[in-house]
């Protein structure tokens, strides 16, 4: 608990910022990832899986 | 002696002359081929060739006092981070599309191979050339292959592979060849041969494309802390794959329409591969955000960002790496081809961005001695890209490279 404690001092505000924004940012990645769905099926022959 | 067509100057010659003819001289007589060089482009393009020869001639005559600003403090400059740094990250669409469609058999990139292997070759090619002129002296070249091992330098590991990996990919792109020369036994062994060049040349990639950035771990010192990191080789080779696939988007589209009447595949199909593309290069270019914020993160070097050399650390990986990850995303998403374009060519700017800054913006940064390229090292550079270009043009002409031969089509 100690050293938990005392690298959770030793970290910096600028790391907690940049460490929340990636986090943010990798969420708002994963987010436009996932959600939308192009239009049309990309290129035929990516998968080995029949299309129905 | 005129000849007044193809029929009666090839009547006139030798059999022998008539595959010189076909194949080099496109099936025109030599006058009506001279006649044909004259274009817009050509003609724009002599003033860089006839003045890169003499400079050419210059710093093979007179040194590297002559046509560079190049110290001691600063021994490498604009050769090493734009012709070999950034030439070998963007001749990276070779290995990416071989090893997608042989390896990983996304045969739906299959058109794409052929123009990669080539710009690949010819990006390759174009280093050892650039590195000639860094190095001076070219009949010294072959040294580390057998005269001086250097087994301790990452230097000997890069030549080494250079070298090999040339030849792989003249393996990989020679079935093109055989067509061209419509060798069908050549053709049918380069045929069999070109899957073990393949894996051979994606191991040999993986590591020099590394090796590069390995080069700077022995220079902590010297670059600045945001760029200096031990995982520079896993960051070069992971920006190379990023702008192999970018290279390939650009490439294509651009041959696409320089070279429209030779293309095998339709507009619709190249923008579906353009999305496919897209795809793969944004998660790509978001890991490489991520491994260089994970860099900083191991140096502690925090600090260092809001300082101007920091700063201009910052604009690097957000607007060519972060920007960029999330815009392919976003045209892969809605089909936007134009957005994925320019994307490709963003991508292109910031890889050859983070090669300057590692090799000469954030290197030495502590000196008041900078170095600044001269002119003549930035015509030279000009000059070595148009070469590459006209020799791709010179080979798109002839061989089948944008599309399939038809004597060969129904054949792997």
């Amino acid at each position: 608990m100690d050293t938990l404690l005392e690298f959770l001092y030793s970290v910096k505000s600028v790391e907690y910022l940049i460490a929340i924004g990636f986090i943010v940012t990798f969420l708002l990645y994963w987010r436009l990832w996932t959600a939308a769905k192009p239009a049309e099926p990309p290129v035929q022959g990516l998968s080995k899986k029949p299309r129905h | 002696m005129a000849y007044s067509d193809i029929r009666e100057y090839r009547t006139a010659r030798q059999p022998s002359t008539n595959w010189l003819i076909d194949q080099i001289l496109m099936g025109k007589s030599l006058p009506a081929y001279l006649r044909s060089l004259i274009t817009p482009f050509n003609i724009a393009v002599t003033p860089i060739l006839v003045v890169g020869m003499y400079l050419t001639f210059l710093r093979f005559t007179q040194g590297l006092e002559s046509t560079t600003n190049l110290t001691n403090n600063n021994p490498w400059g604009l050769w090493i981070g734009f012709d070999v740094l950034s030439g070998v990250a963007l001749a990276a669409g070779c290995y990416t599309m071989a090893t997608a469609v042989h390896v990983f058999k996304l045969e739906a990139y299959r058109p794409l191979v052929r123009p990669a292997i080539l710009t690949g070759f010819l990006g390759y090619l174009f280093v050892v050339v650039g590195l000639c002129f860094d190095l001076g002296r070219p009949w010294r070249l072959p040294f580390p292959m057998g005269v001086s091992m250097g087994f301790t330098s990452v230097m000997f590991l890069v030549a080494w592979h250079v070298a090999l990996y040339l030849g792989c990919q003249f393996v990989e792109f020679s079935p093109a060849v055989a067509e061209w020369l419509h060798n069908k036994k050549l053709r049918r062994w380069t045929v069999r041969i070109a899957l073990g060049a393949t894996i051979f040349g994606l191991m040999l990639s993986t590591l020099h494309q590394s090796a590069l950035g390995a080069l700077y771990l022995v220079m902590p010192g010297k670059l600045f802390p945001l760029w200096y990191s031990p995982m520079l080789p896993i960051f070069f080779f992971i920006s190379s794959m990023a702008a192999g696939l970018s290279v390939v988007i650009v490439e294509s589209t651009i041959s696409h329409r320089a070279f429209h009447d030779k293309v095998g595949i339709s507009k619709e199909k190249l923008d579906n591969l353009t999305l496919g593309l897209a795809r793969a290069a944004s998660p790509v270019l978001f890991t490489y955000f991520a491994f260089k914020l994970v860099g900083i993160a191991d140096g502690r070097n925090w600090e260092y960002l809001f300082t101007p050399l920091g700063y201009w650390f910052m604009a690097e990986i957000g607007l060519f790496v972060l920007v960029p990850s999330f815009l392919y995303l976003w045209g892969a998403q809605t089909r936007n081809v134009p957005l994925v374009r320019l994307t490709a060519f963003l991508t292109i700017i910031g890889i050859v961005l983070n090669r300057l800054n590692v090799s000469l913006i954030a290197f030495n940064w502590q000196l008041a001695d900078r170095y600044v390229p001269r002119w003549s090292e930035i015509f030279i550079s000009i000059f070595i890209v148009t070469l590459l270009i006209l020799t791709y043009r010179w080979v798109v002409n002839r061989m089948p490279v944008l599309r399939d031969d038809p004597g060969y089509s129904s054949e792997s």
